[in-house]
């Protein structure tokens, strides 16, 4: 039994029902004030136009059904407990007519201000519901009550007759009442609830941006980051290159300086066994700059910074134990992550050259082609080359794909294999 | 001789002020900014410049700038580039004005004191000290002509030797084979190369790398 009470009437225990019909009835004010105020600045931005006025004063209403947005949002989020996603700032352009024409071709504004004028309507006919069926839904439950404490016996007309109702009739019509509006109380908190969800839906149509501008926002936020990231690490290798440039390596061509003058001086003299000391320091030392040499070079080659993507290239060429042709017609710098990419795409496929190809030649060649930059290796050996075959051709895919490239290998068995980069290079 | 350092570690240049006065020269100057070398040559006159490629206040390639446009304004003043990496794109740039009196080096040969200050020397006096990195690049740049392909290994390393500034009996000396050989084998590169032998090293160095650097 009370579980049943409770699933008719539990509703009324918690503030939802309340909070609803609450904001049901606000809407009709609101309507109202909005109604008013957007239909007269539309008037008289309209009105306005001949003299120029009007353009500002539309610009300004646009903008302004944005803040009917942030408003109502806060109320449905207040009152209704659901949090609606924000329309996605405007970016503004720079000069003061682009600036203008974005204000009043403001989406999210647009939609505001029609939200507004809907909003009349609705608030009507939301008012007028959850006014009628708490009253109705009440006094009827509540008849026996009233009907009873009343002095005159209830009275209607039906056809020109007038009748009254008293005694058994008047207790069966009281009976009747009351259970229809027992069960008017049992579904009323359903019924403001649909209400609600109406209100809810009006304000997710008019008031928040839609799926597919939620995504784009997502989409281009995610991009920041993720550009912010990708040059926050190149950034952070170049750091890593100046520093070891500055510190240890200076440091090591000094130490190997000295020990070549402690080598010069100890030439003439008698004690071999300091001598022998300190050729293989000189040895370590020198070696140990031509390996630190090679380690820099691979964080983050200096050329590329001061001389661009073809220097660099050139030198990984010289490198390269199988002769290699360059073909580049690059025009200009490119942004240094994408030539940091390039580089290590051309490095990378190099070393394979190098390493398993078996080729007898490689062509390189760099283009720039509608705001892509087309990196391509090509050798003539023996193909077979694959990217399960190791980390580096995976690594590479990763790299490219870091910064929105693609990466393509055709290295069928007996050859030729061609790796072909296309790396998006602002235009 | 008198010579002029611009290098900004002060540990390198200090290094290099003591073992250059080793030697018996004398450093008239030494400074760690590439934008005042013009100024600091013409004050000093110095027989030899020894600059570091990469210097403030950008730590690129202004120390090689300077180098370029100080072989631009006085040709005959020497010019010794160190560089922590050689790149085929600075030796083009510093063998586009002529290779007389033109040193670049990596910075890692000033460990083998003696052959850096015989370097040193050598450019000082008008010829040519290019490090065996730059000279393989440029060999590797350009290596799909066919003339060079058609050089044989031996050849190959003689003309890197040769690129590199050394006299026929210091290749004949490196190579372990006699002068005459060493002669046979360059007459040999210049009929190949289509190149008329002169009297002059640098000259020859100098016809070799315009030939090599495609200047």
């Amino acid at each position: 039994m009370s579980a049943l009470l409770k699933r008719m009437f539990g509703a009324y225990t918690k503030p939802k029902v309340w909070l609803q019909s609450v904001h049901l009835l606000i809407d009709l004010f609101v309507g109202i004030a909005l109604f008013t105020v957007v239909v007269t600045m539309l008037s008289l931005s309209a009105g306005l136009m001949v003299t120029l006025v009007g353009f500002p004063l539309l610009a300004a209403t646009v903008v302004g059904g944005r803040l009917v947005g942030q408003v109502e949002r806060a109320r449905v989020r207040a009152l209704l407990d659901v949090d609606l996603p924000a329309a996605a700032p405007i970016v503004w352009e720079q000069s003061l007519w682009l600036r203008a024409k974005q204000m009043m071709t403001d989406r999210a504004g647009w939609k505001g201000l029609v939200y507004s004028v809907v909003m009349l309507p609705w608030g009507l006919v939301a008012f007028i519901s959850v006014v009628v069926l708490w009253s109705t839904a009440f006094s009827l439950a509540s008849l026996p009550l009233w009907g009873w404490a009343g002095d005159s016996p209830p009275e209607f007309t039906l056809n020109g007759t007038r009748y009254f109702i008293h005694g058994w009739s008047l207790l069966i019509a009281c009976a009747i009442g009351c259970l229809v509006g027992i069960l008017l109380v049992a579904v009323l908190p359903r019924i403001i609830n649909a209400l609600a969800k109406v209100d809810v839906a009006l304000a997710n149509t008019l008031l928040a941006p839609n799926e597919a501008a939620q995504l784009a926002a997502r989409v281009s936020e995610l991009q920041v980051s993720r550009d912010a990231s990708v040059e926050s690490s190149a950034g952070e290798l170049r750091r890593i290159e100046r520093d070891l440039h500055d510190g240890a390596q200076q440091r090591l061509v000094s130490l190997a300086m000295n020990l070549g003058r402690a080598k010069e001086r100890l030439r003439e003299s008698d004690d071999e066994y300091s001598r022998e000391l300190v050729d293989a320091a000189h040895d370590e030392a020198k070696q140990a700059i031509a390996e630190l040499r090679d380690l820099v070079r691979g964080i983050h080659p200096a050329v590329l910074t001061d001389r661009g993507l073809d220097a660099a290239v050139s030198a990984l060429m010289a490198r390269c134990p199988v002769p290699v042709t360059l073909h580049s017609d690059l025009q200009r710098r490119l942004p240094s992550t994408v030539e940091a990419t390039a580089y290590f795409v051309v490095a990378e496929a190099l070393t394979n050259v190098a390493k398993h190809s078996q080729a007898h030649s490689a062509t390189i060649r760099l283009a720039e082609r509608d705001g892509l930059l087309i990196v391509e290796v090509h050798d003539d050996g023996i193909g077979g080359a694959s990217e399960s075959a190791g980390t580096g051709l995976r690594g590479l895919r990763d790299r490219v794909a870091g910064i929105e490239g693609r990466l393509r290998i055709a290295s069928p068995v007996g050859g030729p294999t061609v790796l072909s980069v296309e790396l998006p290079c602002g235009s | 001789m008198r010579i002029l350092i611009a290098e900004d570690s002060v540990l390198l240049r200090e290094g290099l002020t003591r073992l250059l006065g080793e030697y018996g020269h004398e450093v008239v100057a030494a400074e760690g900014d590439a934008s005042r070398l013009l100024a600091m040559v013409s004050e000093h006159e110095p027989d030899l410049v020894i600059v570091d490629v990469r210097m403030p206040p950008t730590h690129t390639d202004e120390g090689l700038r300077a180098a370029v446009e100080l072989r631009g304004l006085r040709p005959t003043t020497p010019v010794l580039v160190l560089s922590q990496y050689v790149e085929e794109s600075y030796a083009t740039d510093l063998l586009a004005l002529g290779t007389e009196g033109l040193g670049y080096l990596l910075k890692e040969r000033v460990a083998d004191v003696r052959e850096f200050v015989d370097a040193a020397c050598r450019v000082a006096e008008g010829g040519t000290a290019l490090d065996p990195e730059v000279v393989a690049q440029l060999l590797a740049r350009n290596r799909r002509r066919d003339p060079v392909d058609s050089l044989t290994p031996r050849e190959r390393e003689v003309l890197a030797l040769m690129a590199q500034g050394l006299s026929n009996s210091a290749i004949a000396e490196s190579l372990v084979v006699s002068a005459g050989a060493v002669e046979k084998h360059i007459s040999s590169i210049f009929s190949k190369l289509d190149l008329v032998p002169s009297e002059h090293e640098h000259r020859r160095v100098l016809a070799v790398l315009r030939y090599v650097a495609g200047i």
